[in-house]
């Protein structure tokens, strides 16, 4: 199809190379209700040794990353209506003793638009290839975060695809393990396999009360903290959730560093939560690279940094693309 | 054709060498043929030939060098990523453009193969060797028998089998190969023995050849068999009474003495071979050589054929020893005319009383006319000449060579054509002609290196060092083939034909295999030789079994 008329380019709206970081979580958000006496009283909190369940024969990391190439507005009769040109793309890997393979990677590209009723896909010719980006179009009135919330909201549901399609390739006993909070899966996803979801930041304190918040600062590695329940308005959000030190804090990092926060659903159950907390504890640590390794060091562990660079790599070159999608508008030229 | 792989768009693909990402389930190594083409915009193709010169694997996505630990735990997903580097052989038509990245690369077979080595094109050829696919690798003959070029020079280090091994078997191919011996049929080859008796039983058949080495002169388009036609000359024994008879310990059936007259020495000025030792070109010695050389020449001008001694100034002389003693006794008359000092006639008359000893079993003054005409070299009659000169003194080898080349050029530049072409296998080319300074002899083997080409002399010539060697030597010959060198000796100019990848390969060949580089091909490729079908020492001589031997 071709471009919706009266699209221009405004190349200010996108963030530096495009990437958007961080915005799982609200900052400094305070945190949902939570009840810590799931598994221990509180005042009984301490750091807990795992105890040895019978661990999974892999485990499947699932991740998604996404980037705007270029934001866009179009003149509408009163007032700007925004969007932007977005490529997002996930994948997961199979890591098993001894190998870790890339399963599965996908890569698409949307045209967000606030606008109604656009659909179709525009071809952007870039060099040997064409790029092809879905029309979608997210209703009038919305505003650039909503825009941008789009591509974020689009990388979930394919990562939730992704889980989704995991057991197929999954021997039994196996665990899925996806980057980011499991509040924005869609619940379908995780139907068939264990899913915990790893979260890195800790701009949201689930525990405020010094007695427990003091537990997971003096997490050892390879421990974790008691389970405690995340309090949702609807039942069937709700999570069991536990922290784990993947690796020391290093001198003069704040302590935080090297703590992970893991959930599950409270629906599969208190016991499998707990053996869940248990397997992470035990084999994530290994995962965790040293500092020096990548910048987000030792939370954003082996599989998920080598997944990112690669899905970041099927993105396309940011500059080409982006070159590309001027190039297109110049050539559509006269559209008015 | 097989696809292997695709042109790399991460490094420069460039009209002379680019890179290739092997395909999974495929392979590509060193020394592989490869070819791949490239449109252009006006629709032409153009295809672009080359040989694998190197060879790479690594991890994608690795940052650091110890992720490979973490990769074999399974903790990081990585890739592998292999390609080969090509340096192109040739492009037709020729259009010097790079490949583009993600052309389909194929491996060469066939007529491909042929084309990418240039072998369609040779009119004329000899099997040089088999590649390490185990096909032919030709040699173009035109550049071998003068036609547009000539020579053969071959460095390597010594012991590794490797360069009077090469030599002989490119004189069998020459010789015996169907494609090349249409125009050697009539050629004749000299080589030296210089080691041992190793080189006297080439006309007996291997005992240790082996049904494989067979299956791969059968690959070569050659019968696997001794040389057929050979000649073996060997000193005489030093001491002896009447006939001649071979020094050689190992073999004397079929071996002939050689020797030369007096007469000969005197009439044909052969002194001066017996000073081939690189004297310097200030001293005045050559001077003083020049006027015995005369002088001898003088009184000897008259002498009949029939007598192998000469007379001198109404004296007759009849062994080495007499011919010595006659200039020390007459200095004045030899060297009086010459303006040299005394000191230069007594270092002259030292040299050669302290040569009496080295040569004067080699020249004679005791031969009967048949005995002289029956120990005279003579390279006409048989195909193969070994000259055997392993056990004598340095100077007396230095003389036999220099007298022999002298003699046989002597004898092309009379005849005046290039066919029939005479082959000459020289090993220690940094004796015979060494970098610095002069001898009669090197002046020689400068001589068949500059004008071998026009006379029909074609030099094989080796040396463990060509940086050694007289440069014009070396770069007079088409062919350069290099086997095992020293890792020093390799970083030198003289093996710049080997390019950077073949010099490194250079130092850890295996014996058997080297390096050939001829005119037409801008690349070196790397041949082997199967194992000698002929004897290349007693040991290996196959016995004719005597069926009664074990009943008895």
């Amino acid at each position: 199809m071709a471009l919706p008329t009266g699209i221009r380019l405004h190349p200010w709206a996108s963030s530096y190379e495009g990437l958007l970081e961080g915005a799982d979580e609200e900052d400094e958000a305070p945190g949902p209700q939570v009840d810590p006496g799931v598994e221990r009283p509180p005042h009984e909190w301490c750091p807990l040794q795992p105890e040895a369940p019978a661990a999974p024969a892999a485990l499947l990391f699932v991740d998604g990353v996404r980037r705007i190439e270029v934001g866009v507005v179009a003149q509408g009769d009163d007032r700007p209506a925004w969007g932007l040109f977005g490529s997002y793309g996930a994948g997961a890997v199979l890591c098993r003793p001894g190998r870790a393979t890339v399963m599965v990677e996908d890569v698409r590209r949307a045209l967000v638009l606030a606008v109604s009723g656009q659909q179709g896909q525009l071809e952007v010719p870039a060099g040997s290839i064409a790029l092809r980006y879905w029309v979608c179009s997210i209703g009038e009135g919305k505003g650039q975060k909503e825009v941008r919330q789009e591509v974020q909201h689009r990388m979930r549901q394919l990562e939730a695809e992704v889980v989704a399609g995991s057991p197929a390739r999954l021997e039994d006993g196996a665990l899925v393990v996806v980057d980011g909070p499991l509040t924005f899966l869609p619940r379908w996803a995780g139907q068939a396999v264990p899913v915990v979801g790893l979260v890195k930041t800790h701009h949201r304190r689930y525990l405020e009360e010094p007695s427990l918040s003091g537990c997971i600062a003096a997490l050892a590695p390879g421990e974790r903290t008691p389970i405690f329940l995340v309090l949702t308005e609807r039942e069937a959000d709700r999570r069991f959730s536990w922290y784990v030190r993947v690796a020391g804090s290093p001198p003069l990092h704040h302590p935080l560093v090297g703590i992970v926060r893991l959930e599950t659903w409270a629906q599969g159950g208190l016991d499998l939560a707990r053996r869940l907390a248990d397997i992470t504890a035990r084999m994530l640590p290994r995962f965790a690279p040293p500092g020096a390794w990548d910048a987000r060091a030792p939370a954003n562990l082996y599989p998920v940094a080598a997944l990112e660079e690669r899905l970041r790599h099927g993105l396309g070159d940011y500059q080409w693309v982006r070159r590309s999608i001027e190039a297109y508008f110049y050539r559509q030229g006269g559209l008015s | 054709m097989t696809e292997v792989g695709r042109v790399l768009g991460t490094d420069d693909a460039r009209p002379l060498d680019f890179w290739v990402a092997v395909a999974d389930g495929h392979y590509l190594q060193l020394d592989d043929v490869v070819c791949t083409s490239t449109p252009l915009p006006d629709g032409t193709q153009v295809t672009i030939y080359g040989v694998v010169d190197q060879v790479r694997a690594r991890y994608e996505g690795a940052r650091f060098d110890s992720d490979v630990f973490r990769a074999a735990e399974g903790l990081l997903p990585v890739g592998i990523a292999s390609a080969a580097h090509v340096s192109v052989t040739r492009v037709e038509p020729e259009v010097f453009v790079p490949p583009l990245p993600g052309r389909p690369v194929q491996r060469a077979q066939g007529l491909e193969r042929e084309r990418a080595l240039y072998f369609d094109r040779m009119e004329h050829r000899f099997p040089a060797g088999l590649g390490r696919d185990g096909q032919v690798v030709w040699g173009n003959l035109e550049f071998l028998d003068g036609t547009r070029g000539a020579h053969v020079n071959i460095a390597g280090v010594s012991g590794v089998a490797t360069k009077t091994s090469y030599a002989l078997f490119l004189l069998y191919a020459l010789f015996h190969h169907p494609q090349a011996a249409e125009r050697t049929r009539r050629a004749r080859a000299v080589i030296f023995n210089v080691k041992g008796e190793d080189l006297l039983f080439l006309d007996r058949p291997n005992a240790r050849l082996g049904d494989e080495q067979r299956r791969r002169y059968e690959s070569l388009g050659l019968s696997a068999q001794p040389f057929q036609d050979v000649a073996l000359w060997a000193p005489p024994v030093r001491h002896g009474f009447g006939e001649l008879v071979p020094s050689t310990v190992s073999r004397q059936q079929g071996v002939t003495p050689y020797a030369w007259s007096l007469r000969e020495f005197c009439q044909r000025r052969l002194l001066a071979f017996l000073f081939a030792d690189g004297d310097g070109e200030g001293s005045q010695l050559p001077l003083a050589i020049a006027a015995a050389e005369r002088f001898l020449a003088n009184e000897t001008e008259s002498q009949p054929a029939s007598q192998s001694w000469v007379m001198l100034a109404g004296r007759r002389v009849t062994d080495f020893q007499d011919l010595v003693d006659y200039l020390q006794e007459h200095r004045d008359e030899v060297f009086g005319a010459a303006r040299v000092s005394a000191a230069t006639v007594d270092a002259l008359l030292r040299r050669l009383q302290g040569s009496v000893d080295a040569v004067g079993h080699l020249i004679r003054g005791d031969l009967s006319p048949e005995q002289e005409e029956a120990h005279r070299i003579d390279v006409q009659a048989r195909q193969l000449n070994v000259i055997d000169i392993h056990s004598l003194h340095d100077r007396a080898k230095r003389f036999v060579v220099g007298v022999v080349l002298k003699q046989l050029l002597q004898a092309k530049d009379e005849q005046g054509t290039r066919e029939p072409l005479l082959f000459v296998v020289l090993d220690e080319l940094n004796k015979y002609a060494p970098r610095e300074g002069w001898s009669p002899i090197k002046e020689v083997v400068l001589d068949i290196a500059e004008r071998g080409r026009s006379l029909g002399v074609i030099l094989i010539g080796a040396q463990q060092t060509a940086s050694e060697v007289e440069r014009r030597v070396v770069t007079n010959a088409s062919f350069r083939v290099a086997g095992r060198l020293d890792t020093a000796e390799a970083e030198r100019s003289e093996y710049g034909f080997l390019g950077p990848y073949a010099r490194a390969r250079a130092c850890i060949l295996k014996p058997g295999s080297l390096f050939l580089h001829q005119p037409e091909l801008p690349v070196p490729l790397l041949v082997q030789f199967p194992f000698p079908a002929w004897a290349t020492r007693p040991e290996e001589v196959a016995e004719v079994e005597d069926p009664w031997s074990r009943v008895r």
